[in-house]
C-alpha cells in the first residue's frame, strides 16, 4: 500500500466503525443525535474509501480487481454508497446503518486478510467485460444488502410488542421510519434496481466467459450459484407482482436471500474448484494434454 | 360457446398452466435443484470414480440419492426436465395469455377511464388546465382531458417490457440447453509452435470431446509469430500471428478469440518449446524431437522422455531469463533473454546428470557412451483450442433482449393520475401498478405542485404569482 492509501484505508476503517458505534448507540438509547452523527461520520468514511481506491487505480494504472483485496476495497465503497445516498434522501432511514456500517467494516477486514500488496493485472482479469461484470455485480449486492438492511428494519417495526400501540408509545427510532408500506416500496426498488444490475451480471460475465473459455456457460459453482440467487430475487419479485404477497414473510425473504448472494461470493470456492477463484484465475495448461 | 365438461377441465388445465401460480410453485423447485447439483457430486461434472466412492461411503442415502438420480441431475427426468419442461410450457403459455392485454395496455385510452374511488381533494382556486398539462408532461406524463378532468398516463409500455424478458428467456431456455452449454460443438485442443501449420481434416488433436467429422467445412493456418508483452516478470498480453492459406492474417489471445465461421479459435496458453538431440560417442544423431515446456507458471519443473532407445526421463524447470541473486534462481522476464535449463537425467532411475545447462551445452551420459544437448533454437508455441461454434447469436440477442425489457419494465413503472377540476376546487387521484406507497408520496408531491401553480382566471388565463393575484385584487381586476 502507498502511504496516502494506507493511510485513507486506516481512516475508512475508524470512520465505519464510528458509525456503526454510533448508529448501534442511536438504536439502543433511542436518540436520534447520535444516527445523523453516524450518517456523517459514514460519508466521510465513504470518501475516504473512494480516495483509497483512487490511490490504489493511480499505483498499479488499473481499475481495483485484479485481486481479492481491490475488489473487496471495491465493493465495501459500492454498499456504502447505496447507504449513504438512500439516506440522503431519506434520512428517516438512518437505522439501516446499524447493519450497513458493521458489514461495510466485515468486508474492510476480509480485504485485509487477502494480502493488500500490489498486483498486476492477469492476462484473463484484462478484459473490458470484467470490468462490466465486476461493476454490476457490486451494484446488486450494494442494492440487496439495503433491502436487506430495511426487511430487517420492517420485521423490528412489525414487532408483536409494537403492534396495536398508539403512535406516541412507539420509541422515536421506529416512529421516525417511514411507514411500514413504504419500508415495503422501498424493499422491493432495492430489490428491482438489484435484479436488473445481477442480470446485467450474469449476461456481461458470458460474454466473457465465451471470448475466454468459448462457451457463455460453464456450469461453475459460481455460476450456478449466482444463477441460483437471481432466481429466487425472481421468485421474490413474482411472489410480490403476482401473488400480492406482502409484509413481514417477504421482508424476511428479502433478509434471507442475501445469505445466498453472500455465499455465491464467499461461500462456492470453499465447496469445489471454481473458475472464478481470483487466485486460481490463471491460464488453463494442462500439461498432460499438451506433452 | 361450447360448455362440455372436457372442455371446461381443458380450460382450467390451460388456465392453470398459463398462471403466476405455477410459476411461483416451480422455481423454488429449480432453485432447490441447482443447490443440490452444488453440494452432491455429479456424473459429468466430477470424476466418475469418486462418485461412486462416494455413494458407496453415504451407505444408503448415498444409493437413495443415486437411484433418485440426484447425483446426474443434469440427466434427471423428475429433478431436471419435468420442473423446467414445466417452466417451460408456464412460460409460453403466460405470454400467449398476456399478449391481448399488453396490447391493450400499450394503447393510449381515448377517453378518460373512471377515476379510481381514493382521490383528495385540494381547496383552492383552480389553477389553468394547460399548467396542469405541463407539469404532467415534465413528470413524464402523457395526458388527455378537457376543461374538468385530466387524465395523465406513464409507462404504458411497461407490460411490453416484461413481456420481452420473459420471452428472450424462454428462448435462451431453449438454446442454453441445446446450444450454450452443450459439449456436442466440436472442441479440440493442440499445441502449435512458431511456424507450425494447421488444417483441422489432418490435424490429430491432442483432445476433443467430438471428433470432427470430413463434412465439416475447411479450417487451416500456419502460425506466424508469438509475441509476448512483459515487465519485469509480469506477462500482460500474448498474442500469436495466424496466416491463411489465402494469406490473410488475424491475431489471436487470451481474451482474444479468432472467429471463421463456424469456428472460433480461443488460446489457452503459452510457452517455450526447446529441441533436444541425443549423439553416440561417433556423433551420430541416436534420436531427438522438440518438447513443449510450459513456462507459465514459470519455475515449474517439467518433465519429458528420452524416447524408448535411450530410455530416459528428463526433469526440467526452464528459465527463460536466468538470474541468480545470493544463492536464489528465478526469471528476470519472460522473454528468452538468457535462457537456462535446470535439470535432472534419469536412465533406469538412476540420475546420470544434475546440473544447469545452456542452450548447445552438451551432456554426457550413460557412462560417457551418449551425449545430450538442447538445441540453440527455442521457440515459442500456444495452446489453441478449436471450437465449431453454433448458433451462437441467438443467446447474445436473448441477454440483449432481457436487459431491455427490465429497464422498459422498471424504469417507467405504469402510472395514472385524474385530476378533476370544479369551479373552487381540485381533486386529484391516481393508481400505480406497483409500489403504491411510494407512488401516493409522489402524488401527494405532485399535489403540492398542483397548489403552487397559479389560479385560474374566470376567462381561464392564468395571472402568474399569488402576490400578483392579491395586487390585482387589490386594484380591483377580479
Amino acid at each position: 500500500m502507498s502511504p496516502l492509501e494506507y493511510t485513507t484505508f486506516w481512516i475508512t476503517v475508524g470512520a465505519y466503525s464510528l458509525g456503526a458505534a454510533l448508529a448501534l448507540w442511536g438504536i439502543v438509547f433511542r436518540r436520534d443525535q447520535p444516527l445523523a452523527v453516524a450518517t456523517f461520520v459514514c460519508g466521510a468514511g465513504l470518501l475516504s474509501n473512494c480516495i483509497a481506491i483512487g490511490a490504489r487505480i493511480a499505483f498499479t494504472g488499473h481499475l481495483p480487481v485484479a485481486s481479492r483485496y481491490e475488489n473487496v476495497l471495491f465493493g465495501t465503497a459500492v454498499v456504502m454508497l447505496f447507504s449513504v445516498a438512500s439516506l440522503v434522501k431519506r434520512p428517516s432511514l438512518r437505522p439501516i446503518l446499524v447493519f450497513t456500517a458493521p458489514f461495510a467494516l466485515l468486508m474492510l477486514g476480509y480485504a485485509l486478510l487477502n494480502q493488500p500488496r500490489y498486483t498486476t493485472m492477469s492476462l484473463v482479469l484484462d478484459n473490458l467485460w470484467m470490468f462490466v461484470h465486476v461493476f454490476f455485480a457490486w451494484l446488486s449486492y450494494g442494492a440487496y444488502s439495503l433491502a436487506a438492511a430495511v426487511g430487517v428494519l420492517y420485521l423490528l417495526r412489525a414487532r408483536k410488542s409494537l403492534e396495536g400501540l398508539p403512535e406516541e408509545q412507539i420509541p422515536t427510532i421506529f416512529a421516525r421510519l417511514p411507514s411500514m408500506l413504504v419500508l415495503e416500496d422501498l424493499i422491493f426498488r432495492y430489490i428491482i434496481f438489484g435484479f436488473i444490475t445481477h442480470v446485467v451480471m450474469i449476461v456481461s460475465g458470458a460474454i466473457w466467459a465465451r471470448d475466454l473459455w468459448g462457451k457463455y456457460w460453464n456450469w461453475d459453482p459460481v455460476e450456478t450459484w449466482s444463477l441460483l440467487s437471481v432466481l429466487l430475487y425472481g421468485l421474490w419479485i413474482h411472489l410480490r407482482v403476482t401473488l400480492n404477497w406482502g409484509g413481514k414473510r417477504m421482508a424476511g425473504l428479502a433478509v434471507a436471500a442475501i445469505i445466498t448472494v453472500i455465499f455465491a461470493y464467499w461461500g462456492t470456492s470453499l465447496l469445489s474448484s471454481t473458475d472464478h477463484s481470483l487466485d486460481d484465475l490463471k491460464l488453463r495448461t494442462p500439461m498432460t494434454e499438451v506433452q | 360457446m361450447t360448455t362440455t365438461p372436457l372442455f371446461v377441465k381443458l380450460r382450467v388445465l390451460i388456465l392453470f398452466l398459463a398462471s403466476g401460480r405455477l410459476a411461483v410453485m416451480l422455481l423454488p423447485v429449480v432453485i432447490t435443484v441447482m443447490a443440490i447439483y452444488l453440494f452432491i457430486p455429479q456424473v459429468g461434472q466430477s470424476d466418475p470414480a469418486w462418485v461412486e466412492r462416494w455413494v458407496e461411503q453415504k451407505g444408503l442415502v448415498g444409493q437413495l440419492f443415486h437411484r433418485l438420480w440426484l447425483t446426474n441431475l443434469r440427466h434427471s427426468w423428475l429433478f431436471f426436465y419435468t420442473p423446467y419442461g414445466l417452466l417451460f410450457v408456464n412460460l409460453v403459455f403466460c405470454m400467449i395469455k398476456r399478449f391481448p392485454v399488453l396490447i391493450r395496455q400499450s394503447r393510449f385510452p381515448k377517453g378518460v377511464p373512471r377515476v379510481p374511488a381514493t382521490s383528495f381533494t385540494l381547496a383552492q382556486e383552480p389553477p389553468v388546465v394547460g399548467d396542469i398539462v405541463r407539469l404532467l408532461s415534465r413528470k413524464g406524463y402523457r395526458s388527455l382531458g378537457g376543461d374538468s378532468c385530466l387524465y395523465g398516463l406513464r409507462g404504458r409500455f411497461s407490460l411490453v417490457g416484461s413481456w420481452i424478458f420473459h420471452v428472450s428467456f424462454l428462448i435462451l431456455m431453449v438454446s442454453g440447453f441445446f446450444l450454450m452449454t452443450s459439449p456436442e460443438n466440436f472442441r479440440g485442443k493442440l499445441a502449435l509452435g512458431e511456424g507450425e501449420p494447421f488444417d483441422l481434416h489432418a490435424t490429430s488433436f491432442l483432445s476433443a470431446e467430438v471428433r470432427p467429422s470430413p463434412d465439416l467445412p475447411p479450417l487451416q493456418f500456419w502460425i506466424e509469430t508469438i509475441e509476448f508483452v512483459t515487465d519485469d516478470v509480469d506477462l500482460h498480453r500474448f498474442e500469436s500471428t495466424l496466416v491463411s492459406p489465402e494469406g490473410t492474417r488475424a491475431t489471436v489471445g487470451i481474451n482474444r478469440p479468432y472467429r471463421s465461421p463456424p469456428y472460433q479459435v480461443l488460446a489457452e496458453g503459452f510457452g517455450y518449446m526447446p529441441g533436444w538431440i541425443i549423439k553416440d560417442m561417433r556423433g551420430r544423431v541416436v534420436s531427438s524431437g522438440w518438447v513443449k515446456l510450459v513456462p507459465f507458471p514459470l519455475e515449474v519443473e517439467d518433465l519429458f522422455s528420452l524416447g524408448v532407445r535411450v530410455g530416459g526421463l528428463v526433469r526440467v524447470t526452464f528459465y527463460p531469463d536466468y538470474e541468480e541473486i545470493d544463492g536464489e534462481e528465478r526469471n528476470r522476464s519472460y522473454e528468452a533473454l538468457n535462457p537456462k535449463f535446470k535439470t535432472r537425467i534419469e536412465i533406469d532411475g538412476i540420475s546420470v546428470f544434475e546440473g544447469l545447462l545452456e542452450p548447445g551445452q552438451e551432456v554426457s551420459i550413460d557412462n560417457g557412451r551418449l551425449h545430450f544437448f538442447f538445441l540453440p533454437e527455442i521457440r515459442k508455441y500456444t495452446i489453441l483450442d478449436i471450437i465449431e461454434e453454433e448458433d451462437y447469436g441467438t443467446p447474445f440477442a436473448c441477454f440483449g433482449g432481457m436487459i431491455l425489457g427490465l429497464v422498459f419494465r422498471y424504469a417507467r413503472i405504469r402510472k395514472e393520475i385524474w385530476v378533476q377540476i370544479s369551479e373552487n376546487s381540485v381533486q386529484i387521484a391516481g393508481r400505480s401498478e406497483i409500489l403504491p406507497a411510494l407512488f401516493q408520496e409522489e402524488l401527494e408531491a405532485f399535489a403540492g405542485d398542483v397548489a403552487k401553480l397559479s389560479p385560474r382566471l374566470d376567462n381561464g388565463k392564468s395571472l402568474g404569482s399569488g402576490k400578483k393575484i392579491q395586487s390585482r385584487k387589490e386594484e380591483g381586476v377580479t
